[in-house]
């Protein structure tokens, strides 16, 4: 029996439970499993037998309520492993993967480089209290990455790493990209001309020039596939990035910051001549 | 009570409610006007620094100061901003604009969050330097007392960041504002406005109530000028004219009808009244009728009294004269006794027959007293001098105290009165007894006491003595009878008391019997003086006191009468005078006599002769045949009418009336012959 539970009722974790579902029943009938029960965010049954955990709130939960193996989906890297850090000081053993919602540095920079191959150099903000590992970037392009310094103004740090770089690509690190700074973060690089390569289509629709990014649809199969294969030999994956990816654009910002971008299919096809294998 | 006009209370009735109503409406809509106007100074201080806030996000972001600058300075140009500032989340000013009443600073936001209630209620417990926002749209509005001006009005409003939902997985973070804005908007021209539509209002209402009161005036004016025809058509009506109507064209119908009855009942007052004095008319023309049938028999009476006292006089006068003529020639005692008896007779029915018509002509209202000065004295010791001798008679001592002056009266009258109350006294005294007569001031009045000792008058007697023929008896009072010759006619105070009536004097009486009695005429002292000359009186009194010195012998004499017996008695009696006299019994005999050129030094005419002549035309004759010397003349008449008196006193002549006692005559006769 495989329990689900999601953080909240936000759209995106509903579209997942609903493409979950679908894929799962898609998949049993295939090959006649046995069929998965699904619950919604309530703890203390034993005989569950795994749990799926949708957002970072659902897994802590899930982490703290369940002795039995976790499947965390839709957690940031960052933060999954963040959590996985803290609660692995108190219970050792314990079985859990998850699928992230971010995508592979290679990828990105893959994406970049296919999208806008005349924008070489790369903007990368982080807060000083976060530590990123700086991906093997491709031929043509550099990193230029910097963190806001304490007694600096986010603007000021923004400013400065916009003067420098060609394109600014955002991390998923809610202490610069929040809801609040994001329509200044996009005014600011929007008056230094200097175009926003977001993390899911939330950015290409407040104004960021393009996204690669994963559905809720995408991670479900891929979750789906998970459960299926824990049905079968009861162990989970590791845990891994999603498989597959979306590319928004926002054409509007294009024509504003007189960029020329390929739709999204051409840059998939270059992506994918560039050899990152995606399906 | 106090009273109003129908106007007072018309205009009471519509303009009070309509007063209350504009009032109250007035403050009804002011209110809700002033409140609305509150309103919109809040929606516009909200929306200001809403907009403010939301334009000034990006420069606070970015730390632009010459954005924040153009942004405070946009929202400066709006009406009746004083002051816009943009706050960093310290509370530190970052750009501001205009003149803020009170310095802007950490302090003062800090010190209206403390007391601010809408921030307690959005920042709750947790207080930080710049309020926490849960409701992001929410401005606040500081309290006027503590931004220190009351003329204008605080809006805070915090700078949150729009909020651009992203589905990163992550936590989800508190809004935090990046700053906040402070806008003080002038309340000025709000509150002139106010004051301006408050005044509009009041003119507004004042000019409508003007033109209701104006209305309601002209309207009142179509009941009150019906009303006031009323009123002064009933005024009129009250004052008699009876022929006023009022117009019953009036649109109100309540007063067409008192109209129309108002008319109606002038209409029945008019048709009332000239009934009554048609009535009354009736009445007065037959009393009217009354009247002069009741004057013209009147009339005749007279008539009849002065006839009948001419022609009972006339042979009486003659009687007396023939019998004062019989005296001298009868030789012997026993014919003398005899004439005496018949001369007293005479006398007796004289004094009857004066009496009589004495009272007729009293009651018939011919006697009209005649009012001039009289010397008092005079006349009393005239009545003295005439009484003396019948006192004498009767061994009576009669006493007469006069008081010397004059009154204003019928001297006449007064001397016939006293006659009467003097006559009596002496007739009911008995012999050796007094009679005091007595003059004196009291008590406002001039009183004349005709006093006795005789037999006295008994109470109720005293009721009656002033009745016509009322005698007291002398059985009455138990003593012998008084001398049975002097006993009177009984009417001698009835005559008193018509007199005295007629004068308007008082007369009292005080007696009993054997103990005397007092008769008091009581004259007004107004009447009295004590200083007045008065040639008549003069010669009268001359007259009364010469009768005795001089004689007749010689004198010359016309005697004149259409009644031949009298002319015969009157003509012997003054022969036996020692006159000479010629006599004439017409006017036409006179005139022989005087174209004989005969001469006379006196002459005595009857006033009504024949042929239509009177004693006035011979005495006219005799003087101018006498080369107009005046002749001293007598006229004597036996009539009494007035107008007979008035002619022969208007020429200056003496008028005797019949019968004339022989003493008189010739008393007169000598003053005239020798005035001095």
């Amino acid at each position: 029996m495989v329990r689900l539970v999601l953080s909240d009722s936000t759209a995106p974790y509903q579209q997942f439970s609903t493409a979950l579902n679908k894929a799962l029943s898609a998949t049993s009938t295939a090959n006649k499993a046995t069929l998965p029960i699904l619950e919604l965010h309530t703890g203390g049954d034993k005989k569950t037998n795994l749990v799926i955990a949708v957002g970072i709130k659902a897994t802590e939960i899930a982490l703290a309520d369940f002795d039995v193996p976790v499947l965390s989906v839709m957690v940031p890297k960052a933060g999954y492993e963040a959590l996985l850090e803290k609660h692995l000081l108190r219970k050792k053993s314990k079985t859990i993967s998850a699928i992230y919602l971010d995508q592979p540095w290679n990828r990105q920079m893959s994406f970049i480089q296919a999208a806008l191959p005349k924008h070489g150099i790369i903007g990368i903000l982080y807060s000083p209290n976060t530590h990123i590992v700086l991906p093997r970037l491709p031929q043509g392009m550099s990193l230029n990455a910097k963190s806001v310094r304490s007694g600096e103004t986010l603007f000021a740090a923004l400013e400065n790493i916009l003067e420098s770089s060609d394109v600014l690509l955002v991390t998923p690190d809610s202490e610069i990209y929040s809801s609040s700074n994001l329509r200044n973060i996009l005014l600011t690089s929007y008056r230094k001309k200097v175009p926003l390569i977001g993390i899911s289509q939330a950015y290409v629709n407040a104004g960021a020039l393009c996204a690669i990014f994963s559905t809720p649809e995408q991670i479900a199969w891929q979750a789906a596939e998970a459960i299926i294969s824990f049905a079968q030999n009861r162990q989970l994956p590791e845990p891994q990035y999603p498989a597959s990816f979306s590319i928004g654009i926002n054409q509007q910002v294009a024509n504003s910051l007189e960029i020329e971008i390929a739709p999204p299919e051409i840059i998939r096809q270059r992506m994918e001549k560039a050899g990152e294998g995606a399906r | 009570m106090k009273q109003y006009s129908i106007r007072q209370q018309v205009a009471a009735i519509t303009f009070i409610p309509l007063f209350i109503m504009a009032i109250c409406m007035e403050i009804f809509f002011m209110q809700e006007r002033i409140r609305d106007m509150d309103n919109d100074l809040l929606k516009q201080g909200e929306l200001l620094v809403h907009h403010l806030a939301a334009n000034s996000e990006y420069g606070v972001f970015s730390n632009n100061h010459q954005m924040l600058l153009q942004a405070v300075n946009g929202a400066l140009q709006q009406q009746d901003v004083r002051g816009a500032a943009v706050l960093n989340p310290a509370s530190e000013i970052l750009s501001s604009a205009g003149r803020f009443s009170v310095l802007v600073n950490a302090e003062l936001i800090d010190k209206s969050f403390v007391e601010n209630e809408i921030v307690e209620m959005i920042g709750g417990s947790e207080r930080q330097t710049l309020a926490q926002i849960n409701k992001t749209d929410d401005a606040i509005i500081f309290k006027p007392a503590l931004t220190g001006d009351s003329k204008s009005v605080w809006f805070y409003h915090a700078i949150i960041p729009a909020q651009i939902v992203l589905d990163n997985g992550g936590e989800k973070e508190a809004i935090k504002p990046l700053g906040a804005v402070i806008v003080e908007i002038s309340k000025s021209r709000f509150e002139e406005n106010k004051s301006r539509m408050l005044w509009t209002t009041l003119s507004v209402t004042a000019l409508f109530l003007t033109i209701v009161f104006y209305a309601v005036y002209l309207a009142s004016r179509s009941i009150i000028n019906p009303i006031s025809d009323f009123s002064s058509a009933v005024q009129k009506i009250g004052e008699g004219r009876l022929d006023t109507r009022v117009s019953e064209a009036t649109s109100i119908r309540e007063l067409s009808t008192l109209a129309q009855g108002l008319n109606e009942t002038t209409i029945n007052l008019q048709q009332e009244r000239a009934n009554l004095e048609y009535r009354i008319e009736k009445a007065t023309r037959a009393l009217r009728e009354k009247k002069d049938e009741a004057e013209r028999s009147s009339e005749s009476k007279s008539h009849f009294l002065a006839v009948a006292s001419h022609d009972l006089r006339q042979p009486l006068h003659a009687a007396g004269l023939y019998i004062a003529e019989l005296q001298r020639r009868v030789q012997s005692d026993e014919q003398h006794h005899l004439v005496d008896r018949i001369e007293r007779c005479i006398e007796s029915l004289s004094s009857l027959l004066n009496a009589l018509f004495d009272i007729s002509k009293l009651d018939a209202g011919a006697v009209i007293p005649q009012i001039q000065s009289c010397n008092l004295a005079t006349i009393m010791e005239c009545l003295a001098a005439d009484f003396q001798m019948l006192a004498g008679q009767k061994d009576i001592r009669l006493v007469v105290r006069p008081l010397y002056g004059y009154i204003a009266t019928d001297s006449q009258l007064v001397e016939r009165i006293l006659v009467n109350l003097i006559g009596n006294a002496i007739r009911y005294t008995q012999r050796g007894g007094c009679v005091l007569v007595a003059c004196r001031k009291r008590n406002g009045y001039l009183c004349i006491e005709v006093r006795d000792n005789g037999i006295g008058i008994s109470e109720t007697d005293q009721k009656k003595v002033f009745r016509e023929f009322f005698q007291i008896a002398p059985e009455s009072h138990g003593q012998n009878p008084v001398d049975g010759v002097n006993k009177g006619l009984g009417l001698g105070l009835s005559i008193v008391d018509r007199l005295v009536k007629l004068l308007g004097y008082h007369i009292e009486l005080r007696s009993k019997p054997g103990n005397g009695s007092t008769f008091t005429l009581k004259i007004p002292v107004e009447n009295y003086a004590e200083h007045q000359t008065d040639v008549q009186s003069k010669l009268e009194d001359k007259a009364e006191y010469r009768v005795k010195k001089a004689s007749l012998v010689g004198t010359r004499l016309l005697v004149v009468d259409d009644d031949v017996a009298v002319l015969s008695s009157t003509s012997s009696f003054l022969r036996s005078c020692g006159c000479a006299v010629d006599f004439a019994s017409s006017f036409s005999q006179v005139e022989q006599l005087l174209s004989e050129g005969a001469e006379w030094d006196l002459v005595i005419s009857d006033y009504h002769l024949e042929d239509g002549k009177n004693g006035l035309d011979v005495i006219s004759a005799v003087r101018r045949h006498h080369n107009n010397r005046p002749t001293p003349c007598i006229l004597v008449s036996g009539d009494t009418k007035q107008s007979v008196v008035e002619a022969v006193k208007a020429n200056g002549y003496t008028l005797l009336q019949k019968p004339v006692k022989p003493g008189k005559l010739k008393s007169l006769m000598m003053h005239l012959l020798d005035p001095l």
